[in-house]
């Protein structure tokens, strides 16, 4: 989610899609992307949610997204290929090591179901901003402790991200050695993660406090106006809830006529 | 040890925000680094403490600093940061002040004798078995400060080691710190605090985006109201009262504000 | 707002659950003016007695407290019932909510939990904006600022409610000395009562009508700022960079030394 209004200059169709129809998106595609038994139909529904995450226009941030999960879908395709159950037809040889084909397939089915949901999300993500969500929840019912509870991963993990990197380059001043073995790596890890820890959980008491006095859990608070005219966000709604209990049952009658 | 710094150019991963100097020299005694906040004081001194890779620009006795630092880092430099809440781990006050020295591999019975002196030093002896993070923002500060100095490095790097201090835990640094500059160390600090500038430092360092715009007295750089304007710095209080007195020449410290009542 | 402000503490004493120290000890106050300053070396309890007066201490924080405390005749309790009270804490960025694109919303957070609309909001934003000089930054978001432009967001969303009474822990401690003098020179047009906990000697002993001297959770004095450098003698405790430049040029004013820039003036020019 970006944090700055100022950096979304989004077209107005996809302004007008409210913050709860793009995650109900997210979750339509992952259940698509499950109920989808085999790679051809899998890399369909991929294929459907990258041309959704391209309309954002924002290849760099998709880019990263993807990267961090490159190192597992790799891993994924190594290990079924050589030691998946259902393995029996060899696909090709590197140096004594066989790959097989369903293996390999099943492997790519997991990727395609990874990718559809990075795809999907990035949508949301990069056509959102965290007070544009907070608000429409809040507009929705949800109480503003609610809405701040579930808001809070947002801020809260770039900030400790933050911590990290400050206390990560502290005890490196105070002569943290460079780790060998796998327990001085572990005895390293705590002079950084206690301080961590601390400071974070300092910094969320803090903000709890100023909150609190603030007045946020004032019965007499109303919510924010929405600044943003959203398209049939109801009917949007129940469309996608539809479509996800329609997809929730085919999966259910696949699952029991298998 | 002297430091040499020759066309040292640093550009901020995230931001962007870069960092020039051309030519520098810091002999050993005290260096006090001013400017607004951004204005590079930080990132100048994470490059002298080889936290941040200066490659060649930076070397300290003619080698390239992160050579010179390779072997016996905490003897030459310590590092205290702004906020305490970033160093301390540790489960008590002596501990917190031992483990440097251990990662330095000092000798058991000099961490002790260290430890035990730099408790009573900083008035923490009481607080020996106490968790840092129970200690008050004071305490604490002192501690980071202690934990640097205790490994009695050439060069001390401290970040607004007066921040957050009380009034006599400020006293209690400036005499430990001038009792190790009597003995030829250096100490490279950043502070806002121009009254405590004007009573201890004869040269200041000043910096704006990225760069060094002055390196003289500090006199010379209270009487340039332009330049403090733009380095957003104020002078120190006696500089100003002293000119709404109409003293004249300006006092810089209560120091001379003692002799220039003795004179009259 | 009210221009009237009384408070009156009696024997209070504070302790946190789980420590065994006492915070604030047996304290007894009443207050003269509307502006107090509070002054002490660390662990002094004058934080606590912020926490205290803004509700922190014993609700948000487990604690014991006895004693009393009144302002303007009423119990404690039943008068932030009725009043705003508005704490400024010592890091201006945890005072933030962090939700906020704008820096408009982020000062429209306190009135929409007041439930006020949008048009009262807007008079509201707008007047506390100008106060301090953040009307060309409405329209930005909080976490492109500078540290000196967060901390006056900061003293501005405690501003925007219109506080009865406004309590600030050391707010200046991070400040270059621009930001700081601009602060004070803001406070002093502040017509609302407050409570400043600050090493800034010079400046509180301009600004406020009485100083608050705490040491290890006791009060040690409480009375204008001339009485309190005047007997004042505790080697914790620093003076005004005015009184001691006065004592070395033993420049006196009405049998004692001046404690801001005004009255060393003033010393000056009657010695001359």
């Amino acid at each position: 989610m970006r944090n700055n209004a100022e950096d979304l200059a989004l077209p107005a169709w996809q302004a007008a899609i409210d913050p709860i129809s793009k995650l109900l998106l997210i979750l339509l595609f992952t259940l698509a992307a499950f109920t989808a038994g085999n790679l051809p139909s899998a890399i369909i529904v991929l294929a459907a949610s990258f041309i959704l995450a391209l309309l954002t226009k924002n290849l760099h941030a998709l880019w990263g997204m993807c990267a961090f999960s490159l190192f597992l879908i790799l891993t994924m395709l190594l290990i079924q290929g050589l030691f998946w159950p259902g393995n029996h037809t060899a696909a090709f040889s590197v140096a004594s090591l066989t790959f097989c084909q369903e293996g390999l397939d099943h492997a790519a089915l997991l990727a395609c179901r990874i990718l559809t949901i990075i795809f999907s999300s990035s949508f949301f993500i990069q056509t959102t901003t965290i007070s544009e969500n907070a608000r429409y929840l809040e507009n929705s019912g949800l109480s503003y402790q609610q809405v701040y509870v579930l808001m809070s991963v947002c801020y809260i993990l770039p900030q400790m991200q933050e911590n990290l990197r400050k206390i990560q380059l502290a005890q490196k001043a105070r002569g943290i050695a460079p780790a060998k073995s796998l327990l001085s790596r572990i005895k390293n890890l705590f002079p950084v993660l206690l301080p961590l820890i601390v400071k974070s959980f300092q910094q969320a008491m803090n903000r709890s406090i100023a909150l609190q006095l603030r007045g946020y859990a004032n019965p007499k608070r109303r919510a924010a106006s929405l600044k943003q005219e959203y398209w049939k966000d109801k009917f949007c709604h129940r469309l996608l809830i539809a479509n996800c209990l329609v997809l929730l049952g085919v999966k259910a009658c696949l699952i029991i006529f298998n | 040890m002297q430091i040499k710094i020759k066309s040292l150019h640093y550009i901020y991963p995230e931001t962007n925000f870069s960092l020039d100097i051309p030519d520098l020299t810091l002999s050993p005694g005290l260096i006090c680094l001013v400017g607004q906040n951004g204005s590079g004081k930080s990132t100048l001194l994470k490059l002298l403490a080889d936290l941040l890779p200066a490659g060649d620009a930076i070397k300290a006795d003619g080698q390239a600093l992160s050579e010179y630092l390779a072997s016996g880092r905490l003897s030459k430099i310590a590092y205290a940061f702004q906020d305490p809440n970033d160093q301390l781990f540790n489960s008590s006050v002596e501990k917190e002040l031992a483990w440097s020295m251990k990662q330095a591999k000092l000798p058991e019975a000099e961490i002790a004798r260290r430890t035990e002196a730099a408790l009573k030093e900083f008035g923490l002896a009481e607080f020996r078995d106490l968790n840092p993070y129970d200690l008050s923002l004071s305490g604490k500060k002192l501690l980071t400060i202690a934990s640097a100095l205790v490994l009695d490095p050439e060069v001390c790097l401290l970040d607004e080691p007066l921040m957050s201090l009380d009034y006599p835990g400020r006293c209690l640094v400036t005499r430990l710190l001038k009792k190790r500059l009597a003995r030829g160390k250096t100490v490279i600090m950043i502070t806002h605090d121009m009254d405590w500038l004007a009573e201890n430092c004869q040269e200041v360092y000043a910096m704006s985006q990225g760069q060094l715009v002055y390196h003289g007295p500090v006199h010379q750089l209270f009487s340039d109201q332009e330049l403090l304007g733009r380095l957003g710095l104020l002078p120190a209080k006696t500089w100003q009262l002293s000119q709404l007195i109409g003293l004249k020449p300006e006092v810089l410290s209560l120091k001379q504000t003692g002799l220039l009542a003795k004179i009259s | 707002m009210s221009n009237n402000f009384q408070l009156t503490i009696s024997q209070l004493s504070l302790r946190y659950l789980g420590f065994e120290n006492l915070a604030l000890e047996n304290i007894s106050a009443q207050s003269r003016g509307k502006r107090i300053g509070i002054i002490g070396p660390s662990h002094a309890g004058k934080s606590s007695l912020l926490a205290l007066l803004a509700g922190i201490a014993g609700k948000m924080i487990p604690a014991k407290f006895s004693g009393s405390v009144r302002i303007n005749g009423e119990e404690l309790e039943a008068w932030r019932s009725q009043h705003e009270i508005a704490l400024l804490l010592q890091d201006p960025a945890s005072q933030l909510s962090g939700l906020a694109d704008t820096v408009y919303d982020e000062l429209a957070f306190s009135l929409l939990n007041q439930g006020k609309s949008d048009e009262e909001i807007e008079s509201a934003v707008k007047r506390a904006a100008d106060q301090l000089d953040l009307t060309n930054l409405l329209d930005q978001s909080p976490n492109q600022l500078s540290g000196g432009q967060t901390q006056r967001v900061a003293i501005a969303t405690a501003l925007v409610t219109e506080p009865d009474l406004l309590l600030l822990d050391d707010p200046t401690s991070q400040m270059d000395p621009l930001g700081r003098q601009h602060f004070f020179s803001w406070l002093e047009k502040l017509s609302c009562p407050f409570l400043l906990i600050s090493n800034e000697l010079d400046d509180l002993a301009d600004l406020c009508d009485q100083i608050w001297v705490l040491k290890d959770g006791r009060l040690l004095m409480a009375d204008s700022p001339q009485e309190i450098f005047r007997q004042l003698d505790d080697p914790a405790i620093d003076k005004p960079v005015a009184w001691k430049m006065a004592k070395k040029l033993k420049l006196k004013l009405d049998g004692r030394y001046p404690v801001n820039a005004h009255e060393l003036k003033e010393a000056a020019e009657n010695a001359n």
